[in-house]
């Protein structure tokens, strides 16, 4: 049987051994999780209307760290790694990926403007996102208006 | 007054609202007007681009406008476009040469038919909107009396009751403009 003074340390190791943990995973996973909706332009001469329920098009994806990275997934305009620069709840993102349009997928840069509220928990906000893909024909240029919720980790 | 008269008289009149616009907000104090035109290439949702010329006017470290027209002729059909900016622009990442702009856009479209056996068909009629400039300005040279600045503008218009669900229309150019400073 362990004595009082064991069972103390013990409890003490275990407690340091949580908090680090839990420190470790926040500064590994802090972050907030987003799903925007909007439809893409793909090439096509402009948007179709969002549609109700949205399909998986109208749908993005979006990660972004407490150091303002983020990388986000759609199927248009793609897959993006990118740096905001924030004013307030307002931003500009700056990035590259792999930009995917109905006239081909190729690499290239994107810019993203948009407004983001600074909740806590949940985080709520809109974005023009742009992107200049080089495909074998020229050049490729989707963009969407998005708007979304994000759940803070 | 010719119809080629009437095209550009819209143009002229937009133009000259962003100048009285801008030399309204600028301050005293700012530093020299400067004065830029260059080219820049134009996409309007369809992965074509257009060429266009660019006028840029800026009064202040934070406030430009810039004018940019744009046109093409198929048959019988002239196009004609004109977008007039006006936006604030403000530094990033902690770059002295890198921007980002926002503001809002006023464009004219006119479209003319013009058939040369039946003139009595030929018709013309202009569109205007109101939209949201958003963009990235890179001075690759800048000095006290030249610079040279890459920009890649979006002009965002939205499409009647359908912007509610997020329906927009887009105008896209990439520019090059060399100016100096007056």
């Amino acid at each position: 049987m362990k004595n009082p003074c064991q069972k103390l340390l013990k409890n003490i190791v275990c407690s340091l051994l949580l908090v680090e943990l839990l420190s470790i995973s926040q500064q590994s996973f802090a972050g907030t999780l987003t799903l925007r909706l909007g439809p893409p332009s793909v090439g096509q001469g402009g948007a179709n209307p969002l549609g109700l329920p949205p399909g998986p098009a109208d749908m993005e994806f979006a990660w972004i760290t407490e150091s303002q990275w983020e990388t986000s997934f759609s199927v248009s305009p793609g897959l993006l790694i990118g740096k905001r620069h924030k004013w307030g709840g307002l931003y500009t993102g700056i990035g590259g990926g792999i930009i995917i349009s109905s006239n081909g997928v190729g690499l290239g840069p994107y810019t993203s403007f948009g407004w983001e509220s600074s909740g806590t928990l949940l985080r709520y906000g809109i974005e023009y996102k742009q992107a200049l893909g080089m495909v074998s024909s020229g050049l490729i240029s989707p963009y969407a208006v998005r708007a979304g919720l994000g759940i803070v980790f | 007054m010719s119809r080629r008269s009437d095209r550009y008289g819209s143009f002229i009149y937009l133009f000259s609202m962003a100048l009285m616009l801008t030399i309204s907000v600028a301050s005293p104090e700012a530093h020299a007007l400067e004065v830029a035109t260059g080219i820049g290439g134009v996409e309007e949702g369809d992965d074509r681009g257009q060429t266009a010329a660019i006028l840029h006017l800026g009064l202040s470290s934070q406030w430009y406008s810039r004018f940019y027209i744009w046109g093409r002729s198929y048959g019988p059909v002239t196009e004609t476009n004109g977008i007039l900016a006006f936006a604030k622009q403000t530094e990033i990442f902690g770059s002295k040469s890198l921007t980002a702009s926002a503001g809002f856009s006023l464009m004219a479209n006119q479209t003319s038919i013009s058939y040369k056996d039946y003139p009595q068909e030929n018709s013309s009629f202009t569109n205007t909107n109101i939209g949201l400039l958003l963009g990235l300005r890179y001075n690759i040279v800048a000095t006290k009396s030249f610079s040279l600045t890459a920009s890649w503008d979006s002009h965002l218009f939205a499409a009647g009751d359908a912007v509610l669900l997020l329906v927009t229309g887009r105008k896209q150019i990439l520019g090059l403009t060399a100016g100096v400073a007056l």
